[in-house]
């Protein structure tokens, strides 16, 4: 099986804590192209700038953010953009989990502690198939639909206004795009109060089934 | 231009004397109070002149040396004061003392790992060397920043009165950072103890009611926010979004193009400010409702530069006119001052001899011109170059 997922960091003594903390063994897994400091890390990093098109071979592009520069960082996202490639930022300094969708690509962004866990061992083992698993574990789903009924409930609590436009809440509330495909495929381009509140009990309605 | 001003203070002190004539009615006093509006608004040009005026005085006599017989002569006085140049690339660079590995810095905002540092006591001593060495030029390049950095970092008064102000860092006002004392008890309190949880003392939370922070982890992901625009979670789109709902009415209609996943180091607050104020110059020309912002980076030149566009509205002065050429107060003074030390900032849009400019206000380039030709432009557009 050939390496799809690249994982770059240049910290190996962190690596070596947090995945022997976590029990993963990177090793174990043919997918994953693991560059972890040294010689490689530079080289592999200076391609950002010199040649991108050296990232074309993987799906998954996962840095160390503080490795980058501010515009080595804007180059590999652009990159993964134009080329529809997921990408995940992992860094200390990032204090929550979130998927975002930047144009054509997904950008995971997570911190260290929570990336070098059980869910990356998960995600590995399930062949990077879902970013999510990455993100969340196993009940990705149900995390992810517990957390937006919380943003949805504090957003219907606070709504002044008759109606607001549907791309403006979604924005501000960041839904993951599963979220946005399958509770708000409305025709209008704006959403009122009423509506919100349907779409929350649908939520809860999943959540329900979810767990069981 | 001091017979100018002494003309003005004669017939402020001749005003005044008249409406403290206790012999006047309260419509006699009306009346003089409204003749005296038209009266100063009449001079209002005038002191505009005589602002920018000033304003390039002292700009000759700041930056400039000047010998003992040089006086003020009409040479100075039509000294053009734009472009000023500065030098936000350097801000950048000490900010990125937030996110180098070999910096101590760091681990102001980024959580530890296990025995990263061998006590709470070296690792202050360590960022506070690390301070000195970029502490006054940051002062240099932008002196609120600094001292929204510093208070953070140092001041051990947060959340104690100051006059009639609690000490506090930030747009939130917050009162809890690296030195309180509380979070130095935390950290003498057990082994490996990890900063981000300190949990905030009740003392801390009575102040800033309504703001519901519970652990210091809660505090350092504000003040990320406030020196970085992160790409995580879209924030410089909820950021336009936020800003639109306050300041522009649903007439308008804000289009992005290219802002997902940007990132740059800047003071934010200031930035923040700096989009309102150029929203509040869209509201007064309701006739253009459409906005279009668009980022686009030049890696060779390592930028990121954002266009606010009003589309189709034209500039209504002549390339001119001092009040949009050299601007020293009003929108364009302010938005000047927000941005010196953190971007280069111009405007570029068609003027009423259907000629199309940018006129440079902020540049880190030496040799920028003030006033340039430019081809085409779809609208006002106010131009923001970060650097990376």
């Amino acid at each position: 099986m050939s390496e799809k997922i690249l994982l770059v960091e240049d910290r190996p003594s962190r690596q070596q804590i947090y995945s022997k903390n976590s029990g993963i063994d990177l090793k174990r897994f043919n997918i994953l192209k693991n560059v972890c400091g040294g010689e490689e890390f530079h080289s592999v990093k200076g391609e950002i700038t010199k040649e991108i098109n050296y990232f074309d071979k993987f799906d998954i592009l996962m840095f160390h953010r503080s490795a980058l520069s501010t515009d080595e960082r804007t180059m590999i996202i652009n990159y993964a953009d134009s080329n529809s490639k997921t990408l995940v930022f992992f860094s200390g300094g990032i204090s929550a989990t979130n998927i975002q969708k930047v144009g054509k690509s997904q950008l995971l962004t997570i911190n260290s502690k929570d990336f070098y866990s059980e869910n990356l061992k998960l995600f590995l083992e399930n062949e990077g198939k879902e970013i999510s698993e990455l993100a969340f574990g196993t009940n990705w789903k149900l995390n992810q639909l517990t957390s937006a009924k919380e943003k949805l409930t504090l957003n219907i609590l606070n709504f002044v206004n008759e109606k607001v436009e549907l791309e403006m809440i979604l924005d501000e509330l960041s839904f993951p795009q599963w979220i946005k495909d399958e509770y708000f495929n409305i025709d209008s381009s704006e959403i009122d109060k009423e509506q919100l509140v349907s779409i929350n009990k649908n939520f809860e309605a999943k959540i329900k089934e979810l767990v069981g | 231009m001091y017979s100018i001003i002494f003309c003005i203070l004669n017939k402020y002190d001749f005003i005044k004397g008249l409406i403290n004539n206790k012999d006047l009615t309260p419509s006699q006093r009306d009346r003089i109070l409204r003749l005296s509006v038209k009266e100063f608004g009449e001079d209002a040009e005038i002191i505009e002149d005589l602002k920018r005026r000033l304003a390039a005085i002292e700009y000759v006599i700041i930056n400039k040396e000047i010998t003992k017989d040089s006086g003020i002569t009409d040479t100075i006085l039509n000294v053009n004061i734009y472009p000023t140049i500065h030098y936000p690339q350097k801000t950048v660079k000490l900010l990125k003392y937030f996110t180098a590995n070999d910096k101590s810095l760091k681990y102001t905002t980024h959580s530890w790992d296990k025995g990263k540092f061998s006590s709470f006591k070296n690792f202050l001593a360590s960022i506070q060397n690390e301070w000195k060495s970029i502490s006054e030029d940051l002062k240099k390049q932008n002196n609120r920043l600094h001292a929204k950095i510093f208070n953070f970092l140092f001041n051990k008064k947060l959340g104690e009165k100051d006059g009639l102000y609690y000490k506090s860092w930030g747009e939130k006002k917050l009162k809890f950072g690296w030195s309180s004392n509380e979070l130095k008890e935390f950290m003498n309190s057990g082994e490996n103890r990890d900063p981000f949880n300190c949990p905030i003392p009740d003392r801390i939370k009575q102040l800033e009611k309504g703001i519901n922070l519970f652990y210091f982890k809660d505090y350092i992901d504000i003040f990320k926010n406030e020196i970085e625009i992160r790409e995580e979670n879209n924030v410089l789109k909820k950021l336009i979004n936020k800003i639109k709902t306050e300041e522009l009415s649903f007439d308008f209609k804000v289009t992005t193009e290219n802002i997902e996943g940007k990132s740059f180091y800047t003071d934010v607050s200031y930035f923040k400010e700096s989009l309102k104020l150029i929203f509040r110059s869209f509201k007064n020309r309701t006739e253009f409702p459409e906005i279009i912002i668009m980022a686009k980076s030049d890696f060779s030149l390592n930028f990121l530069q954002l266009n606010i566009t009003q589309k189709d509205s034209i500039c209504q002065r002549s390339i001119e006119d001092p009040k949009i050429a050299s601007p020293t107060g009003g929108e364009f003074g302010d938005l000047i001052k927000n941005l010196n030390g953190l971007a280069d900032f111009s405007i570029s849009a068609k003027f009423i001899d259907n000629k199309c400019y940018r006129i440079n206000y902020l540049a880190s380039n030496e040799n920028a011109k003030h006033i340039e030709d430019v081809e085409n432009v779809n609208g006002f557009t106010y131009e923001l170059k970060f650097y990376l």
